[in-house]
Parts: structure tokens; C-alpha cells; sequence
């Protein structure tokens, strides 16, 4: 996928960059992008609320006091696992496929 | 009908959370950035000018971060899949029916024959892809655009508004005739054409989408004292000696010096004798941390004649195109926005006033 394509199709200029490494200015940007749509999404959610509560399917606060069955509760601790889970796992640097070997390939040279 | 876009939750919310960082930079980032520069000066000597403050601030953190949320704050608004450019492009149609619905004769002149200057088709500036000139619809993004490039300020009734009265009362007679030049979506023209009926101005634009907004808005008032005019502010094609005031906002850094001297050669040609010249534009004089700031602004949003306008000897131009009594004025773009306790982020707002002699 690309950005759109100029308007005027006269060539882009080289990017702007604030940081000593341009990694942080795209990581920066990558933050933001997530951080907009997270809110997006809270906003969403926030907005159900309301709209249930005039329909009169959900009570102000009900969602705050929410106390779930033990199903329920079950459920939402195994998204909750998984989800940190997968958010944690990027922490330790641990490869999940297999590159090639750190003294190289030679070995592999071989009739 | 211009006004019925239909709600787009999630393109509301997404503008919202941007503009609500830019306040954050506006009101927080910069306080403290001007507050780590003091501590870096600590005592030792004071840069003077803005290339020694860059020296002494380029590895500053909050100053990079500064710089990087200025620059993307802007990408956001406009880019991306929540941006105004391509929100607004989903509508296309119904704005093209809007934009182009018949308006009064007087209120458009446009001219199928006019050829844009170079430096203002090179450069999309604000960051809006493809400038302000090159969609149909340009015009209604910039205006979506512009309520929040100074987010302190409500240029609907503060800028605008402000500007035409300190005009028309530095005029100092009786006022029938105003040329406003770069008018752009005509928020500068408008204080003129509905609270002043007695007046009569003329709103010069290069950009059709943005004259054709113009028009729509002032159709919309049922205006009967404006009209819109594209042409270039150095060759109106206007009437000689004929304007009591001729202004522009906002629009001299936009253009490069030589552009900007030949502006005041047609402000001066268009004024009739004692008439006033006001340019409300920025100006940046003795702190050289904000002409640091200006000019960094000045990259990252894309609008590079900045420098050359507050570099240039802007009162020797003015002399030089027959304009005297030229004055230098600090403005108020709001109330208070002036006062010492004033720390947050601003452009620096000035007036350029002159008088063609009578």
C-alpha cells in the first residue's frame, strides 16, 4: 500500500526529520497514528454507551459496575492473558522463525 | 448545502484528539521549551540571533519533540485516511454541486485564462496536498483547515473583525472602497461585506476553489457589496486611484520579496490619494528565540517565504512603491494575547501600515 498520489505529480521532497535517528521520528508517527485511533475507538465505544442508554438497553454506570458470572469473568481473564501475553512475549527478543546461523552458511556448502 | 456534510464520528474524533495535542503544544510544549532555552542561556551570553539558538537548542529533547509535533500535527489534520483532504474528498460530489450552485454575477469574476505563478503551484503550503488551488474542492478543506491552525484563536470573531475596524478606523475619513488582496475563502472580505454595507471592496484570490467558496459564502449573507476576483495581487486588473483601503491577511509570507515589492507597487497604484495600505502578516523583531521558532515553523509547515519577508527591508519596499509613513505595529489577534503573561505559543502577528500620499 501507498500514500495517495500527489495531486500536482511534481516529485516529493526528502523527509522532514526532528530526531539524530529518522527511526524515532517514524516510530513517533507510528505512536501517534495509534494513539488517534485508540482514541477513535474509545470514542466509539463511549458513544454505544449512550446510544444504548436512550434505547434503554444499558443504565448509566452499568458498565462500571459490571460484575461478570464466573463464564463470563473466565472469558474476559483469557483475553485479558492472551492479550498481555502477546504484548509482553515482544519484550524478550525471542525469534519465532528460524534465520540463518549466526557463523553462517558455509556449513551448509557441502557435496 | 455546503454546511450538510453528513457527521463522520470517527473523523470528528480523530480531528478533535489532533487538535487537542496542538493545544497541549501550544499552551504546555512551548512554555516549557522557552523555559529549558532560558536554562541553557543560564548566564552565559544570549544568542542574537536564531541561528545561534538553533546551535544551542538543536539537541534539546522537548526541542526536537517540539519541532516533530508541529510538523506532524499538521500531516495528521490534512493526511491520512481521518485527514481533511481525504475525509472531504468522499463528498466530492455533493460539494461540487454546492461549489458550483449559481451565485448573483457581481459576486465571481474568474478568469479561464489565468495562469498561477510558479512559487505558488511548487509548494503545497499548510501542508495541504496539493495546495489550496489545484481540487475543486481546496477552497472547503482549507476552510475546514484553517478554525484550527491557531488553536487559541477564533478567527471568526476575533482576527478578522478586529483587523477591519483598526482599518477602517486608521483610514480616517469616510471609507466607499476596499480592495482585499490573497482573500483566499474570504474570511478576511467578510467583516467588510456584512457589517459594513456602506462599503464597497473586492476580494482578489489566485484560487478558484477558494473564490468559488468565497462566493458561496457571501451569496449565503445575500451580500450586495462584494465581489470576488481572481487575479494576482501584483496585477489586480482593478481600477487606478480608486480604493480607500487596500489590505491582505496573512498573505505576504506567502510570496517570495520581489512578488511581495510588486504587491506594494499595485497597492499603490490602486490607492487613491490618502489612502491606507494594511498588511496584517508576521513579523519577528529583537528575540531571537522566536525568530527561531517562526523560521522552524516556517519549514515544517511548509511556508518558506517567511524568512525573506521578515529579512527583507520591508519599509524601504514600501517607500520604493510610493507608500510613506510607514509603520511597524505589534497586533492584538486577541484580546490579552499581548500581555507578558501571555506564554503560550502565537504567531507574531503585526501590522504593516502605510499611506499613499495625498
Amino acid at each position: 500500500m501507498k500514500h495517495a498520489p500527489h495531486p500536482t505529480g511534481l516529485p516529493l521532497k526528502p523527509e522532514q526529520t526532528f530526531f539524530a535517528d529518522a527511526a524515532n521520528d517514524r516510530i513517533l508517527a507510528m505512536l501517534m497514528t495509534v494513539a488517534a485511533e485508540l482514541h477513535v475507538a474509545r470514542d466509539r465505544l463511549a458513544t454505544l454507551e449512550m446510544v444504548l442508554e436512550k434505547a434503554g438497553l444499558l443504565k448509566e454506570g452499568q458498565l462500571d459496575t459490571f460484575t461478570p458470572t464466573p463464564e463470563q469473568a473466565a472469558r474476559l481473564t483469557a483475553e485479558r492473558q492472551a492479550f498481555v501475553n502477546e504484548l509482553m512475549l515482544q519484550t524478550l527478543g525471542t525469534e519465532v522463525s528460524l534465520g540463518a546461523p549466526v557463523e553462517g552458511v558455509a556449513q551448509f556448502d557441502r557435496d | 448545502m455546503l454546511d450538510d456534510i453528513p457527521v463522520h464520528r470517527p473523523f470528528d474524533a480523530f480531528q478533535s484528539f489532533v487538535l487537542d495535542c496542538k493545544l497541549f503544544w501550544t499552551r504546555q510544549m512551548f512554555p516549557e521549551l522557552r523555559r529549558r532555552y532560558e536554562d541553557r542561556v543560564g548566564d552565559g551570553p544570549r544568542p542574537q540571533t536564531a541561528a545561534e539558538v538553533e546551535a544551542l537548542m538543536h539537541d534539546d529533547t522537548t526541542c526536537q519533540f517540539f519541532g516533530w509535533f508541529e510538523r506532524h500535527q499538521q500531516r495528521m489534520k490534512y493526511s491520512g485516511r481521518h485527514g481533511l483532504a481525504v475525509h472531504y474528498a468522499q463528498h466530492r460530489e455533493a460539494l461540487r454541486r454546492a461549489l458550483s450552485a449559481p451565485v448573483p454575477e457581481r459576486l465571481l469574476q474568474l478568469d479561464p485564462d489565468f495562469r498561477q505563478p510558479e512559487y505558488y503551484t511548487s509548494i503545497d503550503i499548510h501542508q495541504h496536498p496539493g495546495g489550496v488551488w489545484s481540487d475543486e474542492i481546496a477552497g472547503y478543506v482549507y476552510e475546514r483547515g484553517a478554525k484550527s491552525t491557531a488553536p487559541l484563536l477564533n478567527k471568526a470573531e476575533s482576527l478578522h473583525h478586529r483587523l477591519t475596524d483598526e482599518a477602517l478606523r486608521r483610514a480616517g475619513r469616510p471609507v466607499r472602497r476596499v480592495a482585499d488582496l490573497g482573500c483566499g475563502f474570504g474570511g478576511s472580505t467578510r467583516p467588510f461585506y456584512t457589517d459594513h454595507p456602506e462599503v464597497e471592496v473586492v476580494g482578489v484570490e489566485l484560487s478558484e476553489p477558494c473564490l468559488r467558496l468565497a462566493a458561496q459564502r457571501a451569496a449565503e449573507e445575500q451580500a450586495r457589496n462584494v465581489t470576488f476576483r481572481q487575479a494576482d495581487a501584483a496585477e489586480t486588473g482593478l481600477d487606478a486611484e480608486a480604493y480607500d483601503i487596500v489590505t491582505s491577511t496573512m498573505v505576504l509570507h506567502e510570496m517570495p520579496p520581489s512578488h511581495i515589492r510588486k504587491v506594494l507597487r499595485e497597492s499603490s497604484r490602486l490607492l487613491a490619494p490618502g489612502g491606507l495600505s494594511i498588511h496584517l502578516d508576521f513579523l519577528v523583531r529583537d528575540d531571537p528565540f522566536r525568530t527561531f521558532i517562526h523560521y522552524g515553523h516556517s519549514q515544517r509547515n511548509n511556508e518558506p517565504f517567511m524568512p525573506p519577508l521578515n529579512e527583507m527591508d520591508i519599509l524601504a519596499a514600501h517607500r520604493d512603491a510610493g507608500l510613506e509613513a510607514v509603520e511597524i505595529v505589534p497586533f492584538e489577534e486577541f484580546p490579552g494575547s499581548l500581555a507578558p503573561g501571555n506564554s503560550a505559543w502565537r504567531f507574531p502577528w503585526t501590522l504593516i501600515i502605510a499611506r499613499k500620499a495625498a
